[in-house]
């Protein structure tokens, strides 16, 4: 459809998206959504809406129409909020230019889902004539596509409202899947898509109690365990009523956890957690770490969630052992930064293989906190540093937030690595722990950031720094080490490390921080964690199969979106304080 | 299944199989005794030029439009026509006219041939060389004449490097110890990018002494890897190419510090078809020293087939003729005549000419075939530098 054609059928060519934009947000607003259309639960109170992730957004879109489908846009940074994304997308909107982005993205993904490459595959049917409405298939189409978009049937009044604008566009412009292109794009530029939204009704068997609806329960399940939308066997669920029954919900937990897509799932979650959605945009200054490139920061991203996923699902071994495993996988790309040498047996010119990889027992090198991921992302751009490691390290590691600086804090002496007298950055840390203003917060983090010392903030090993030998020496809450080794035996040893996982996945899933009613959910959780050897698949099938996991909690009161736990000692932020 | 190595800064041992393909080699290996070996790429290969203010006597080569202009009135054409046609080469309204005619510019028997193909049969311009007394390199064949440089870094005397001499007047080669010359530099950096990396591997029993050492060459089977900043990526496993062609072996030593080549063989590496087909070195001499990021630097010599050379610089015609190397022919006579080495037993022509190259080699893992596989391991591949 060329672009004057859009322009003679509308005034402005994304009116009817923003048209239908606003009708959804209507429609999902519990207060108006009686006045927009009669919803399938009346009393339906207290949604949460969760926007999608890009990862999840492509992936609902690659589960509807293929993996092939382009997006074609760009997502809006999700923010980070008590240390998750996952948690963020709570708490986000969309601005007019994420709403630009959305309706180009819509747009791009419908025009190729009905072209002529794809409609064979995508579309259920054939219209009588390709040059003429027929609300028969667009019917089917949108009732099948919709479904999974939605993650739920589309309602009467929906689907009528789509296949209306699909008869409108193809009348006007001649052309049956101009009319099917326009209304999925409406879908797609919808609240309904673009946020997950979480609904109660009354429960049945408990009077006067609310329990989440069946499609509500399906979306939060597929989106904790596959990171993506339910799909056919869940939703059937879902209409059937099976996942109200702890056994039929337990039959979907299991089938899902036997799916390989429960690695996807993983990965989300660690990504999240791990804070790894900042590594493809982390730079290095080159010339202090020449080897450090935008491939280094995604290879080692890769490196961790292999480990990860490698450890804990295909191995089901103990979560804290992430600390302290030789076994990983590497790319000759990041192997250069580890010094070790790694064949890649492909003709000259072909991309990076994975292999795996163990560090021999007497390699410095073991655990999360010692790969380029963890060292890189928690250093500056041209130097270590021991407070931020060691800040992430209690944060993300061990649920432990560390308040942020105080405004006009004088870093200079720690900023000056070439200062002649504070070689190391021990040194220069303790000097600037001179001021008693500093030195508490810097107690929290410093001993146990220094124990990483040997690694640069490219990632590489090193023994000295200025010519001087770095002492690796730290404790971790009164258990002393010698180095990053010993570091990540104490961490794989503190009770917190196994209770912050419990802590972090239990409201990665339900998008939001966990109350004070539900701790002895979180305290049975956490017991079970360590009776089973704290093993992730076996916490994952704890929290899914958990009613508390689908339970109704009152919303709090409204509050202002706060900064990322990173984002809290960032020079803006500071300067904002000040 | 898991891999896993102990050579990230260890000693290797397994000498025989390090040189599996060099039989020379191969006689004097110590089999069971314990070898330390750290192997690079190279990073930087480039002439080694020692240009100075006064050292082209008459001045460096004119630019190629005054070359041209020169080339057309030898050519025979009247000053006035000579003259229009360098006017509408430079103004660029016809310059194919200029380029066809010095295309054409050889002659034999009278007949018009390709001039760069034969460049014999095009008129000697009588380009200017060099005649300063300074120059890089080594005494390849242990005599001291008027024809030899002392060298500045070594104060060595007797030094042949004749290439310096017949290419330093002319701009695109001229440069200086820290400055590399322009042509090599372009072709250098526009090769890597997909010739096969060239590999050096050194032996010996403790590398951080003095001693005697085993030098290996090889080409790889992957072209460099580089850093963010441009430069060759240190610490990156290079598969050795199995073809005996890139291999040689030569005897070493590591004296105060710097590494040295001290059986001066014959050196061979394949090169990009596209480039030089390949570099042959006779008499190889070689020193190195390492830097404080753990590279080699230093210089690489011998006697090279300069027919070879000039192959490699003149196979761009007019066109690098003009936007690079300066006049082509020219050259190819500069060379003949100054080559001194391997002469021609029935002409008496050398056939080689003494080259010296400055060479930077980054630290690298080298993987070498054994029972079918690359491996890296104690069995006497190469590890990456200190």
């Amino acid at each position: 459809m060329t672009c004057e054609r859009r322009i003679t059928l509308f005034k402005k060519p994304r009116q009817i998206h923003l048209l239908g934009w606003m009708a959804g947000l209507i429609a999902i607003t519990p207060s108006l959504a009686l006045a927009a259309e009669k919803p399938r639960s009346a009393e339906t109170v207290s949604p949460l809406m969760l926007r999608l992730t890009s990862e999840q957004y492509q992936a609902v879109v690659a589960d509807t129409f293929g993996a092939t489908i382009t997006l074609g846009g760009r997502f809006e940074p999700d923010p980070r909020v008590d240390g998750l994304l996952g948690i963020g997308a709570s708490k986000v909107s969309v601005s007019t230019d994420g709403l630009e982005q959305y309706d180009l993205m819509a747009r791009t993904i419908a025009d190729q889902v009905v072209s002529k490459e794809q409609r064979a595959i995508t579309v259920p049917c054939k219209p009588a004539s390709e040059t003429a409405a027929d609300d028969a298939c667009a019917r089917q189409f949108l009732e099948s596509a919709g479904q999974f978009l939605y993650r739920r049937p589309l309602t009467d009044v929906e689907l009528t409202a789509r296949v209306a604008t699909a008869r409108e566009v193809s009348t006007k412009l001649g052309s049956f899947y101009d009319g099917l292109s326009w209304s999925l794009a409406q879908i797609l530029v919808s609240p309904q898509f673009l946020f997950r939204t979480v609904e109660f009704e009354p429960d049945p068997k408990r009077r006067g109690q609310l329990r989440m609806t069946g499609y509500s329960k399906a979306s939060r399940l597929s989106f904790f365990l596959w990171n993506a939308g339910p799909d056919e066997q869940l939703l059937e669920a879902a209409l059937k009523g099976d996942l109200h029954t702890p056994r039929g919900l337990a039959r979907q937990v299991d089938r899902m956890m036997a799916s390989p897509r429960l690695e996807q799932g993983v990965r989300a979650f660690f990504s999240d957690m791990l804070m790894f959605d900042e590594l493809p945009a982390l730079s290095k200054d080159p010339i202090i770490y020449p080897k450090f490139s935008a491939k280094v920061a995604v290879d080692s991203r890769e490196q961790a969630l292999r480990t990860i996923v490698d450890l804990t699902l295909t191995n089901g071994g103990d979560y804290r052992d992430l600390f302290v495993t030789k076994k990983t996988f590497l790319t000759q790309n990041l192997a250069s930064v580890y010094k070790i040498p790694l064949v890649n047996n492909v003709p000259n010119g072909s991309p990076d293989t994975w292999q795996a990889f163990e560090f021999p027992a007497n390699d410095p090198r073991g655990g999360l906190l010692s790969q380029i991921s963890f060292v890189s992302l928690h250093s500056h751009a041209g130097r270590s540093s021991p407070t931020l490691r060691g800040k992430a390290l209690r944060e993300v590691f061990l649920c432990q937030p560390v308040p942020a600086p105080p405004a006009a804090v004088d870093f200079q002496i720690v900023q000056d690595t070439s200062n002649p007298v504070y070689k190391t950055a021990r040194d220069r840390l303790n000097a600037h722990a001179q001021n008693p203003v500093c030195a508490g917060c810097h107690k929290l983090t410093d001993p146990m950031g220094l124990a990483l010392e040997n690694f640069d903030g490219g990632g590489a090993y090193r023994t000295t720094e200025n010519g001087v030998k770095i002492d690796t020496a730290g404790e971790l809450d009164r258990i002393k080490f010698e180095d990053a080794e010993g570091l990540g035996r104490a961490l794989h040893d503190h009770p917190a490390a196994a209770s912050c996982v419990v802590n972090r996945m239990s409201s990665y899933g339900l998008g939001r921080v966990t109350t004070r009613q539900e701790n002895q959910w979180i305290d049975a959780l956490k017991a079970d964690f360590a009776k089973q050897g704290y093993k992730i698949p076996a916490l994952v099938r704890r929290i899914a199969t958990s009613p508390e996991f689908y339970s109704y909690v009152p919303a709090p009161a409204a509050e202002p979106v706060r900064s990322t736990m990173l984002n809290s000692s960032s020079p803006l932020t500071e300067e904002v304080a000040k | 299944m898991w891999r896993s190595s102990n050579l990230t800064r260890s000693v290797a041992t397994g000498f025989a199989s390090l040189v599996v393909c060099g039989a020379a080699m191969t006689a004097s290996a110590k089999p069971a005794q314990a070898l330390e070996t750290r192997s690079y790429a190279m990073a930087w290969f480039t002439a080694a030029m020692n240009s100075t203010e006064n050292d082209c006597p008459g001045g460096v080569h004119p630019s190629i439009q005054v070359q041209y202009h020169k080339n057309l009135l030898d050519l025979g054409y009247p000053p006035a026509e000579a003259a229009k046609l360098i006017e509408a080469y430079v103004s660029g309204d016809d310059d194919e006219q200029v380029s066809d005619i010095m295309l054409m510019r050889g002659r034999i028997n009278g007949q018009p041939v390709n001039g760069y193909a034969h460049p014999g049969a095009v008129v000697d311009p009588q380009l200017t060389h060099v005649t300063a007394k300074e120059g890089f390199g080594f005494n390849l064949d242990g005599k001291d004449g008027p024809m030899n440089f002392t060298d500045p870094l070594t104060k060595e005397a007797g030094v042949d490097n004749q290439l310096s001499r017949a290419l330093g007047c002319s701009n695109p080669f001229r440069g200086t110890y820290n400055v590399k010359p322009g042509l090599w530099l372009f072709r250098w950096s526009t090769m890597r990018d997909t010739t096969p990396a060239w590999l050096m591997t050194i032996a010996g029993e403790d590398l951080d002494t003095d001693g005697p050492i085993t030098v290996i060459f090889d080409r790889a089977m992957e072209h460099l890897i580089f850093n963010g900043d441009g430069e060759a990526r240190p610490d990156i496993t290079y598969r050795a190419d199995t073809d005996p062609r890139n291999h040689t072996v030569l005897k070493g030593e590591i004296k105060d510090g710097m590494i040295r080549i001290t059986e001066h063989g014959r050196l061979q590496l394949m090169q990009d078809i596209l480039g030089g087909g390949q570099l042959v070195l006779d008499k190889t001499h070689m020193r190195l020293t390492r830097t404080n990021t753990g590279n080699l630097d230093g210089f690489l010599a011998g006697f090279q087939p300069w027919e070879h050379l000039y192959f490699e610089i003149g196979q761009g015609g007019p066109a690098s003729e003009d936007m690079s190397t300066g006049e082509l022919p020219g050259k190819w006579h500069l060379m003949r005549k100054m080559a001194d080495y391997d002469p021609d037993p029935s002409t008496g022509q050398n056939r080689s000419i003494s080259a010296t190259y400055r060479v930077e080699f980054v630290p690298v893992f080298v993987a070498r075939m054994k029972n079918g596989e690359f491996v890296v391991g104690n069995d006497g591949a190469g590890e990456g530098g200190k």
